[in-house]
């Protein structure tokens, strides 16, 4: 016969697989595979309000430059959500994106994108500690094997 | 006494030459993309649709093919390709939405970053706007 103590550890246990999988199924629910460009990449932005220092003093710089956005990639995922295809809020958005300017990234700067009913832009000139609260961070996966 | 046909020909012939002398002197060769690029922006000043009266599109040099040129350029310390450091030209809209409102795209870079507006009005113009031409090169057999 359990005791009480150990009736409540089992019942811990079970609460905390269900967290895991529930955090799995959240993030499963976040990502979703594009089947043009073979990348993943998040529905929506997220950690708004943060400047790319403080993204980077969280995510570290490597992670960043892998898993940051290309511009091209935006692009194209914008011009794939106008036909239709795919709900990425792109539709009017301003992220950060990886820097792809050379001259500007050896200055320190960085680069954003954004969108909205009228068209995009991407400006390849801002300063790492600019912030505001519509600006996020959406990221992406390279390398996906999918049939 | 050389006939009629013969001085056309002729004609075509000097004219295709002077061509290709004026070619020269507008375009530089960029092997690193596979392309030849104006040296300078073409039709400053004028429209964007009036400049497709001059050009097709498929002549007008890209936001992303000017990129990769500029980090080129760049790597170079200048040295190569230096006039693209401070440029402002109209390129092929790459945004489907924008386009379909008619909107024309503008692309600006200079000695600390770049910007890419595709948003712009289509009867926009300035005397320092324009566009590069580019042509890819002939493959050597």
């Amino acid at each position: 016969m359990k005791t009480i103590q150990e009736k409540i550890n089992q019942k811990e246990d079970e609460l905390k697989k269900l967290k895991i999988q529930l955090e799995e199924e959240k993030d499963k629910s976040e990502w979703i595979y594009i089947k043009e460009l073979k990348i993943e990449v998040q529905t929506k932005i997220n950690h708004k309000g943060k400047s790319y220092d403080e993204l980077k003093e969280e995510f570290g710089e490597e992670y960043l430059e892998e898993n940051l956005p290309t511009y091209n990639e935006l692009k194209e995922l914008r011009n794939l959500e106008y036909k239709g295809k795919y709900k990425l809020g792109l539709e009017n958005t301003w992220e950060f994106v990886n820097q792809e300017d050379l001259i500007a990234k050896e200055k320190g700067k960085v680069a954003r994108f954004g969108a909205d009913s009228g068209g995009l832009g991407l400006d390849a000139d801002r300063g790492s500690g600019g912030s505001d609260s519509d600006l996020g961070v959406r990221f992406v996966r390279r390398n996906i094997k999918k049939k | 006494m050389k006939t009629k046909k013969q001085l056309l020909q002729e004609k075509k012939k000097i004219e295709k030459q002077l061509k290709e002398i004026e070619n020269q002197e507008l375009y530089i060769e960029v092997p690193e993309l596979g392309i030849k690029i104006t040296k300078t922006q073409q039709y400053n000043g004028l429209e964007y649709k009036e400049i497709l009266k001059e050009v097709e599109e498929k002549q007008i040099a890209t936001h992303n093919l000017l990129i990769d040129l500029r980090n080129i350029a760049s790597d170079s310390n200048w040295k190569k390709y230096s006039f693209i450091k401070d440029i402002w030209v109209f390129v092929p809209n790459p945004d489907k939405v924008a386009k379909s409102l008619g909107k024309v795209a503008g692309f600006g870079a200079y000695s600390y970053g770049l910007n890419l507006y595709t948003d712009r009005i289509s009867d926009c113009s300035d005397s320092n706007l324009g566009v590069f031409l580019f042509e890819k090169l002939e493959k050597q057999k």
